[in-house]
Order: structure tokens, then sequence, then C-alpha cells
């Protein structure tokens, strides 16, 4: 094959040369080139190597469909393996590189996989688990070198270094590709006042008029398109969308597309996405997608310089490149005519190899350009390995092929048929049909707001696709309401003489010369489809999954259809009855990051900090993750780690005291006359008689009698009441109050509200915490009698509205005030300016654990969705006298069995010994199995001088209070005694709380 | 008396933007939410609580869903069934205090639970669109038009005035809202102002 570039024609910009590099060799093509016309213009005729055997490949077509020339751009972080030359745009400084070959695809030691090829058929992977060697560990040993011989590019693994983005998009009508019919109905929707979105794979409008062709009507074809373009372009209610493929349709017709942004420019312009992902919203669909061409198999049919028949055109028309010098156009169908009419004018010798009896007038006039017809003949094989040299052809005799002659050629142009490209239809559920008449599967029946024109459905002549975009676009107005007149739909087909449906090009024994590829990406034979038949995979699901039959990037673009038709020969069953697979998204393969958009690196997530967070930076905090939240999780000093640096907190908030941000307890207001009666129907202990200005500790069940969450609310005023829940279960408490409204209660006259947002807090913790919000507060009794244990206080500290509550979480005398969010920072500051003089401290979440833990507090470790009431310990404060959520099903017998694990301390026997959570329990050294308990949560204990543990234990205290289990932890190789004990190890008898 | 801190002031500060300070396609500004009362209704109640607050701004009716009415006093956006905003309301005599009781519904300060983002130019629903799933086309979402949507799972609001928008984020989410929206802003040109008191 030797490719070059014309002289003249196309639609390439000849004054406007674009320097690249192909395996680092520096090439030219020119701005409006593809990488592999500017190949093929520059002479490369081989540029990939086939999956298993490692053959040579050159392009084969213009489109998505490529099969053959799959390459690897860009280098480093930057690389995107598996491209199809056929689709990159040309630009200055591209870098493109052969891929699956080694040292090259010129010259690939690979090649040898093809010395074994009978070896590698259909399903040679799976058989290699069967056989003398199955239950031995040797695939263990060649499934390494399997892996490593087969395979396409390689990804990087470095990060991807590209910015992306998301976007949505509404509109009337969504049009999906710029051909005539798209075309048309863009500006037919649009002048009926309906607000279009025409999207375009391509980086220019107009399909397959881009070839040139030579009329619609009595127009030629570059001036209809240059004034439908400049049309649409300047239509106020078009939107038109170029380089962007519509990768899938979903539900209500939500279409997801990808916009190549960046791409096609040499150096990523400052602020703009590579590729941005959208997700458009249409009332309708115009499906004007088009069609592909196939080829028909035969031997070899793989060579470079092999290629369809409209491919060769494009090449020619578009792109100002001829594939070859000597070309063989194989057709089964009119529209191959078109590809030597225009190779014929452009100076290239031309042969038509026509499969059928007679030609029709179409042949006629070629002939007038000096191409050569043989009827009724066919390539039987391709001859050359990393070039056409010829072809050996076939004549038919009836039904059967017979060898024939041998043609010299470089470039074996086939047309076998058309493909509706109906597969953004098959994700909708639609079955396509098949047309036995044109040999392509057409749309099947469609119930969704989607219209299907041009050649997407079935037709091929270029003014009737025209009239079909009109027609489509008209439909879709009207179902809209718009006014518009009715356009009769052309009927499919278009060819004046009917097509031979030919699937494969065999000799009269039936036996193929070479290999015969259906799929040439995954290197799929004619053969392999006959094998799976003929093992047992009659379902054409099992062959695609045996075979790997449309399996490759392509989707089976290329051989579906073919390897169909094979298959139901061998079954011999027809087209229809065989069926097919199901194309699902996407279309062509879309980057991950382009879904990802922009949440990826510290955006992959929303953040939520406190309103105090800069400022627990500037104090040196060390964040953590608590969901999304950010907090504070240690104050380290000087070169503290984390566990030096809790336990100084601690010791420093038991004997001074210490503040710790609770901003992110989740808060929610709970309004209204029957709030009292909701709070009683949903905590397990009485909240009807909760005095204004008294806090209580709550926990609530879900419907099984599980655990749900606890927090402390408040009584603000008859109907007003402050709920905290759980950081981790804020949301979803929320939620299930307003389940409980909606659906269970809707008589109550209850509103619930999250004010998580709203109040910024502190917890004051520690001896010293009385001294110091009295120092702060303007308007408020803090003294032991003005602000009891449990009391709410609501009044003004330093001038802003405050709410000051005496809970303690860690054990000491201690409080929670709360100020409006947008005073938080403030709040911080005026804090700490009076707690860092008493020699206190700023602690985070290891300490805020650390101190709970001592004092025997339940948390989210404890709570964990599988422990109730009487496990936790809590049993005897759920009310007797009132039903609750969860009141009935608590009392199952497997919920109250007294032997399930609860609620423990845990003390190594030996000091010194570290606890370690997740640990096991045992009763004795008999290690075994999951244990009778578990360590839930531990830390050091300077009141212990050690570390200690809460946990659950089968029979809890009343079973192991003070006895010696065996804790194990298999993870990290622990083994040794530990003594069961009371679960609170501070102040038990609570005098600290009520100082 | 306690500083009030602008919830944006700092990413403000940090954020990509034509540093000349010349005018971009999207100009973004944090504009303090002076206050934000939820006024909620019963379902027996919900036309009197309506009628009672368009007495109290002194227009004929109440928003209805996906709507916001604004006057010289305050705003008021319906953005539940049961439930209205009521916005800016600075005159004391706005204050539903003044008329609501528990038979007729609840009303909760809400005013230091959402950071307010102003956004114009011609690039705004661009932008907007780029993250809220909200067909902003003018004839779909005019002047007035109020809607609640996911910015990057993060419930918001969106009011569409006369010359900009305002979006309403949860507060602990709004820098990280604010980044991204800034970030993706650079890209049609643009300038983001100092936190303000509009």
């Amino acid at each position: 094959m030797s490719g070059y570039r014309l002289d003249s024609g196309g639609r390439v910009d000849r004054d406007h040369p674009l320097p690249f590099r192909w395996d680092s060799q520096a090439l030219t093509g020119l701005a409006g080139d593809t990488l592999a016309s500017a190949l093929l213009a520059n002479g490369v005729s081989v540029v990939g190597r086939s999956f298993k055997y490692h053959r040579p490949r050159g392009v084969t077509s213009a489109g998505v469909e490529e099969g053959g020339a799959i390459v690897t751009l860009n280098s480093g972080p930057w690389a995107e393996p598996n491209a199809k030359a056929t689709t990159v745009e040309m630009y200055k400084g591209l870098e493109a590189f052969g891929q699956n070959a080694w040292p090259s695809v010129r010259f690939d030691l690979g090649e040898v996989n093809g010395l074994f090829g009978r070896f590698f058929s259909a399903g040679f992977y799976y058989k290699t688990f069967m056989g003398p060697l199955r239950g031995t560990r040797a695939w263990m040993f060649y499934e390494y070198f399997i892996r490593r011989a087969a395979g396409m590019g390689t990804a990087p693994r470095a990060a991807d270094p590209d910015d992306y983005e998301t976007a949505h998009a509404f509109c009337d009508v969504l049009v999906i590709g710029s051909g005539p019919a798209g075309l048309e109905a863009a500006l037919t929707a649009a002048d009926s006042g309906l607000d279009v979105l025409l999207v375009e794979q391509d980086f220019e409008l107009g399909g397959d008029l881009l070839t040139g062709d030579p009329l619609i009507g009595d127009q030629p074809a570059g001036d209809w398109l240059r004034t439908r373009t400049a049309a649409l372009q300047t239509h106020e209610r078009i939107r038109i969308m170029r380089r962007t493929t519509a990768f899938g349709l979903y539900d209500n017709c939500v279409a997801g597309l990808v916009e190549r942004v960046t791409d096609h420019l040499p150096g990523a312009p400052a602020h703009l996405p590579r590729q941005r992902f959208w997700v458009v919203r249409p009332r309708r669909v115009i499906l004007a997608s088009g069609a592909l061409e196939r080829a028909f198999c035969f031997g070899d049919n793989d060579r470079p310089g092999v290629m369809t028949a409209s491919a060769a055109a494009a090449y020619v028309g578009r792109y100002g490149v001829a594939p070859g010098r000597r070309a063989l156009v194989a057709t089964n169908n009119d529209s191959g005519y078109r590809c030597a009419a225009l190779l014929a004018r452009n100076g290239i010798a031309t042969t038509v190899l026509e499969a059928r009896a007679e030609a029709g007038t179409a042949g006629a006039r070629l002939q007038e350009l000096g191409v050569e017809l043989r009827l009724g003949t066919a390539p039987l094989q391709a001859l050359g390995r990393t070039g056409l040299t010829g072809v050996r052809t076939a004549r038919a005799r009836g039904a059967a092929w017979h060898a024939d002659q041998q043609i010299e050629c470089d470039v074996l142009a086939v047309s076998g048929g058309w493909s509706p490209v109906v597969n953004l239809l098959s994700h909708r559920g639609v079955r396509p049909v098949y047309d036995a008449t044109l040999a392509a599967f057409l749309p099947g029946e469609i119930r969704e707001p989607i219209h299907v024109c041009g050649s997407a459905a079935g037709i091929w002549d270029a003014g009737d696709c025209v009239r079909s975009g009109q027609s489509a676009a008209a439909a879709a107005a009207r179902a809209l309401g718009f006014d518009a007149s009715l356009v009769a739909m052309p009927p499919a087909g278009g060819w004046p003489t009917p097509i031979r449906p030919l699937w494969e090009v065999r000799d009269e024994i039936g036996g193929v010369l070479g290999k015969s590829f259906v799929d040439p990406q995954h290197d799929v034979t004619s053969e392999d489809v006959r094998q799976a038949h003929r093992e047992g995979f009659v379902s054409v699901e099992h062959l695609k999954r045996y075979t790997t039959l449309g399996m490759a990037t392509d989707q089976g673009k290329v051989g579906n259809v073919i390897g169909l038709a094979l298959m139901a020969e061998a079954s011999g069953s027809s087209m229809a009855e065989t069926g097919t697979t199901t194309f699902r998204p996407p279309y062509t393969p879309v980057a991950l990051g382009a879904l990802s958009g922009r949440s990826a690196g510290s955006h992959w997530r929303p953040t939520r900090i406190t309103p105090m967070h800069r400022w627990h930076q500037r104090q040196g905090a060390r964040m953590t993750e608590a969901g999304l939240w950010l907090r504070p999780w240690y104050y380290p000093r000087g070169d503290e780690d984390l566990e030096a640096a809790y336990r100084r907190e601690m010791q420093i908030v038991r004997e001074r005291v210490g503040l710790v941000d609770v901003s992110t307890l989740g808060k929610i207001a709970v309004q209204g006359p029957d709030a009292a009666v909701f709070l009683n129907r949903v905590y397990v202990n009485g909240f009807l008689k909760l005095p204004v200005g008294k806090a209580r500790y709550g926990v609530m069940l879900r419907d099984d009698g599980v655990v749900m969450d606890d927090g402390t609310t408040w009584r603000l005023s008859d109907t007003d009441y402050f709920m905290t829940t759980t950081t981790a279960n804020a949301a979803a408490v929320l939620a299930w109050l307003e389940q409980l409204l909606e659906t269970r209660w809707p008589d109550l006259l209850v509103r619930v509200t999250s004010v998580t947002e709203q109040w910024a807090g502190f917890a004051v913790a520690g001896p010293r915490s009385r001294e110091v919000l009295a120092a702060l507060a303007d308007d408020i009794d803090l003294s032991d009698t003005g602000c009891p244990f449990m009391a709410v206080r609501q009044g003004l500290l330093q001038g802003v509205p405050c709410r000051i509550a005496r809970l303690s979480f860690s054990g000491e005398l201690a409080y929670e005030v709360y100020v409006p969010s947008g005073f938080g920072e403030a709040l911080a500051e005026v804090l700490w300016a009076t707690v860092e003089p008493q020699g206190g401290v700023l602690y985070g979440t290891e300490a805020l654990g650390a101190l709970r833990i001592e004092k025997g507090h339940v948390a989210g470790a404890e709570l964990d969705g599988r422990t109730t009431l009487d496990d936790l310990g809590m049993g005897r404060m759920a009310s007797t006298t009132k039903p609750f959520i969860g009141s009935v099903l608590r009392h199952r017998a497997g919920l109250a069995d007294p032997n399930r694990p609860r609620l423990v301390g845990i003390v190594p026997v030996e000091p010194g010994q570290r606890l370690r959570n997740g640990a096991l329990l045992f009763a004795d050294q008999n290690v075994s199995g999951h244990g009778i308990g578990w360590i839930s949560s531990v830390t050091y204990s300077h009141e212990c001088a050690g570390h200690i543990g809460l946990g659950f234990i089968a029979g809890g205290l009343a079973s192991w209070m003070d006895r010696t289990a065996v804790l194990s932890d298999p993870v990290r190789g622990d083994c040794f005694a530990v003594r069961v004990v009371a679960p609170c190890f501070v102040d038990p008898q609570g005098e600290r709380l009520h100082a | 008396m306690l500083e009030m801190r602008p919830v944006l002031a700092e990413a403000a500060r940090g954020a990509p933007g034509d540093e000349a300070g010349a005018p971009g396609a999207v100009v973004l500004q944090e504009h303090a939410v002076h206050s934000l009362i939820q006024v909620s209704a019963w379902p027996q109640t919900q036309e009197r609580v309506a009628t009672q607050l368009a007495d109290s701004l002194g227009v004929d009716r109440a928003p209805g869903p996906g709507r916001a009415v604004t006057t010289s006093g305050a705003t008021i956006m319906r953005i539940h069934p049961l439930s209205w905003w009521l916005l800016d309301a600075d005159d004391p005599s706005l204050d539903p205090a003044q008329w609501m009781t528990t038979d007729l519904g609840t009303f909760l300060d809400l005013g230091h639970s959402r950071a307010r983002v102003a956004l114009s130019g011609p690039d705004s629903s661009t932008l907007l669109n780029r993250f809220l799933a909200i067909d902003l086309r003018p004839s779909v979402f005019p002047i007035g038009a109020v809607a609640t949507g996911a910015f990057h799972h993060v419930s918001v609001l969106l009011h569409r005035r006369e010359q900009d928008f305002h979006l309403y984020m949860p507060r602990g989410f709004a820098v990280s809202l604010f980044e991204l929206l800034a970030e993706t802003a650079a890209q049609f040109g643009s300038q983001v102002l100092p936190s303000g008191t509009h």
C-alpha cells in the first residue's frame, strides 16, 4: 500500500501544514486531517498489531468503527492507549505511537504468535483451565505469559493530569448527527419554534456529505452543506456542539454526551477542561446517527490496504489522500460505485469487482470514467503481509465461488452493505429488526419520544435523507404542540439495484484461504464462529462471550452483523431467528476522567467545615475526616505525635479545662404543639414532662428494636425543642423524623428542620469550665444552682445570642455553648483567650474519644447497628408505660437473650499490654472461631495508668465481672489475658459531673 | 460584642479571577444574608399563613411553588409546600413573631445556616449549569423563579433575580462549593469580588 497526498481536492488546508510524530518519526499533516489520513498521506501502511496474532494492521475505515489503526497518543501521564487514528483530529505537535508490538508495529517479534494460531482459537483461554493440567499449579505459571502476550495499549500509572468537567443542558429537541438528515431536522425544528441542540461527533458538520457527494437533488452537495451550515450557525434557536459524541441514551430521553474541548489543541489553554461530560435533558430526540458500512469476509481480509469503500472515498474526497495507486473496489451493492468514481476521477487506476450479476446504471456511468467492471466477481484472498500486493479473486457460479485469478493492487476497498447506527436505541431496549431486502438491521418499534431519520432508518438516498429529517422534525414539533406541516417519511432503501447479501467469500469447497476475520480488533475469525457453534455455543449471547466477537472497543460495529450471519448459516436459522446481542453505553469509549468531571482530587467529594475551621488551622490542628466533615483531630505541640498529643490534651481537660469544637453534631429544631408527643414516641425514655429549660439524654431505636442513635434534646419553650444527634447520623435521623411525620403520624402538628449549620458550638469541659464561661456570659447565671446539671439557658454571650447547656460527654463539669454560626470564629477567639491563660487546652476528636471511653459513654463503635439497649446496659432507661418506636420488637427472644454480647470494660491483666480495637475475646486459651466478644473502643488512660477498653462479651458483667478472658487479635498477632470490669473507669459516682 | 465573619472571605481572596478587576463574563460575590426566617404552616392553615405573609409584605399573594416575590422590604420564597423563606426583612414589623401562633404554624431563624453567592454576567447561567441540573432557560426559569437542586451532591437553592442569580448553600459546604464555582468560572473570564453586605 502506498498512500500519498493528492495535489488538490479535499477539505484539508494545504497552506496550513502541521508537523507531528509517529513512532518518533517526524511527519507532516495538514489542518483538517485526522491522524489516519495524515499517516496514509505519508505512505504509512502498518499502524497497529492485532490482539492475539500480532498481525500487521492498517487503516480500515474513516471513523469510529476503526479496528486496525489503534494507537497510543502522547506519553507520560498524558498517554492515552487504544485511540482510533481515524478519529484523532490532527494538530501541531501531535505524538502518536504504535502499540501491542515490540520493538515496533513495523517489525514485531510478537508476530511469532501467528505460528501457533491454531492453538489460539475461540475459547483457548478457558481451555487452559481444563485437560491434564487441571487442578495443578501449572496454570498459575503460564497465565503470566498469556497475559503478557495479549492485550492492546498500556495505560499510564500516573494520575491523570488533565481537568475535566460536567455540564447540564436542556432543549426541546436533541438532534444527534449532522449528515443531511440531521442538518435538515435541526433547521426544520428550529424554524418551527423549537429550541434545538445539534451534536456531531466529528470536528466538521456534514457527515457523509464531507466526502463530496455530487448532488442533493439538483444542488451540488458542497453548496447544500455550505448554505445549511451557515443557516444553522446563525439561527438563534440552534446550539451546535461539534467534537461531541452522544454515547448513551437513558430513561426519559436523558442523553450522555462527551465533548472533546481541548484534545485537538496543542497546549491546553488555561482554565479549560480537556473534556466535558454533558447530561442533556431534551423533550424529544431526533436520531440522525447515520449508518456504518460493512465489509464482507474473505481470506486474509485484515491486510494493510484493505478498507471499506466509504473509507477510501472519504480519504480521497474529504482528506485529499489517495489510499493507493492501484485500487480494487469490491462491492455487493450500489454504494460501492461512488467510491470507484471518486478514485477514478482522482487519477487512481480502479477496477470494480461486482459480486452481483449486473450493476445497473451505476456500472454504465463508471465505464465512462475508464473503470473496469467485473461482474459476478469477489475477492477470495488478500495477498501481501505488511501491505497489500494483490488479490486472488473468485467468480460466482450459482451460489458458490470458484477461484479465478490474481490481480495486482495496493488498495482494496470493500462495500458489503450498511448497518444503521441503532446503538442508542438499543440502550433504550429497542431491538433492531432484520430487513432481508436491505440486508440490514433497522430500528424496531420505538415507544419513547425518539424519532429516527436518514441512514439510521435505513434510508440511503441523500435527497430522501433530507426529506426524512424534515419529517422527523415535523413530527417532533407537532408532538410538542408546535405548528409544523406533516412530511411523509421516505421508505427505507434507495438503491436502484438490490443488494446481494454477502457475508463471506469461500472457495468452491467452502474453504477459506488464510484467516478470514469477522472482528479484527479481537482477532475473531469466521472459523472461530463456526467452532463456537460446533462446541455447542448456539445462542448469540454465548457466541459473543465465547469468541469475544463484538467485545472490543468498536463494540461490534464492524463484525457483529457478519458474525450473526455466519452463526445463522451454521445453525440453519434465519437472521431474525438468530437475534442480536444488546448494544450498551458507551457508544464509543469514554474517559473515566470525563465522567468524574471536577469530582477529583480535593473535590472528589464535597468538604464540610465548621465555622471555626480556619481558626483551628491557625492553632496548628491536624484535621481528620468525619464523614464529609473535617474536624480537629489533635493539636500537636512541638514534635508531638498523635499519641503524645491526645494524652496531653485529655489530661489537661481532667485537671483544668479544655475546648473542643462540637459544631458538627447534628442539630434539629423540633417545633409545634405536638412536638412533645412526637419526641415521646421517638425516644425510649419519657419526654412529655421535660421542663422548659432542661435537656435530657435520649436514645432512639429502629422499628426492629436495635439502637439507631443517641443525643440530648433541649426544651427551649412549650413547643420548641433543640435535638442533637451524633455527627454521623444527623442526616439519617432527620430523614427518619420526616418520614415518620409524613407517613406514620401525619396528624401530628410538628415541623422538623435541620439547624446544624445555624449554630456553631464548643464543649467547655473540665473543673474550671464554669469560671471560663461565667467570665464571658453577659446575663446567664452559670452557678451550680443557677445552671444545674442538664439545665439549658439562653441569653447573651459577649453581646450575641447563645444557648448553653450543662452537659458532659467527658465526665467532667462541662457545658455546650452555641452561638449563631457567623459568630463561631469570634467565639473561638474569646473562649481561647480565656482558657489559655488558665493553662487550658484545645482538644480534638482523639482526646474527645479517649475521655468518653474512660467514662464508659457509648458512641458509634458501640452503636453499630447491631446493639440493643440491653446490650449497652441501658435497658432500664426504656419506659415501661408508653409505646415508642422499637418498643415491641426489642423484646424478641433473640434480642432479649441474656447471653447476648453486652457492654463491659476491659483492662489487660499484665500492666503495659496494649489493647487494640477489633480484637476478639475468648473464654479461655482455646482460641478459634469468632470468640464470645470483641473490643469496640480503646484508649490510654492516665487515671488507670494504662490502656483500657470498652467491648462486648457474651453474658456481659452478669457473667464476667472481674473474671479473666483471653484477647486474641489474629491480624496483629496479639494474644494475652484481660480482665472484665465495669465500663465506667472514671468517677463512677458522677461527683465531677455534679460539681 | 462578638464580630460576625463572612463565610467566604478567605475563599474569595484565594480564588482565580481577573486580577485587574476588569469586567468579566461572570462575576461572583458573597452577599451576606441579613436575615432568613423559615415560616411554616400546617396543612390546614396553609392559606391563612400565605395570606398573612402577603399582607405583611404588601403584595397580592404569597409566592407559589418555585417562585419568589421581592419588594423593597424583603423577599419571600416558596421553598416547600408548607414553607416559605423570608429573607432580608430588616423592618421589625415584618418579623413573623408579631403574628405567628403555634396553631397557625412555626417560624425559625436560619439566618446563619446558609451562605449566599451572587452570580452575574452573561455566562452566569452557563456556569451554574456546570453543576446544577436545573433548566435555566429564561422561558423556563424567569426572573423570580426559585429551585432547589444538587450541587456536587449538596442541596442548594437558586433564585433568579433581575440582574443576577442568588445561590444559597449550606454554610458548612460553602467554601468547598465556592472553590468549584470559582475554578470553573475562570474559563469564561471571571471576577471574584470581596464578600459584601448587599
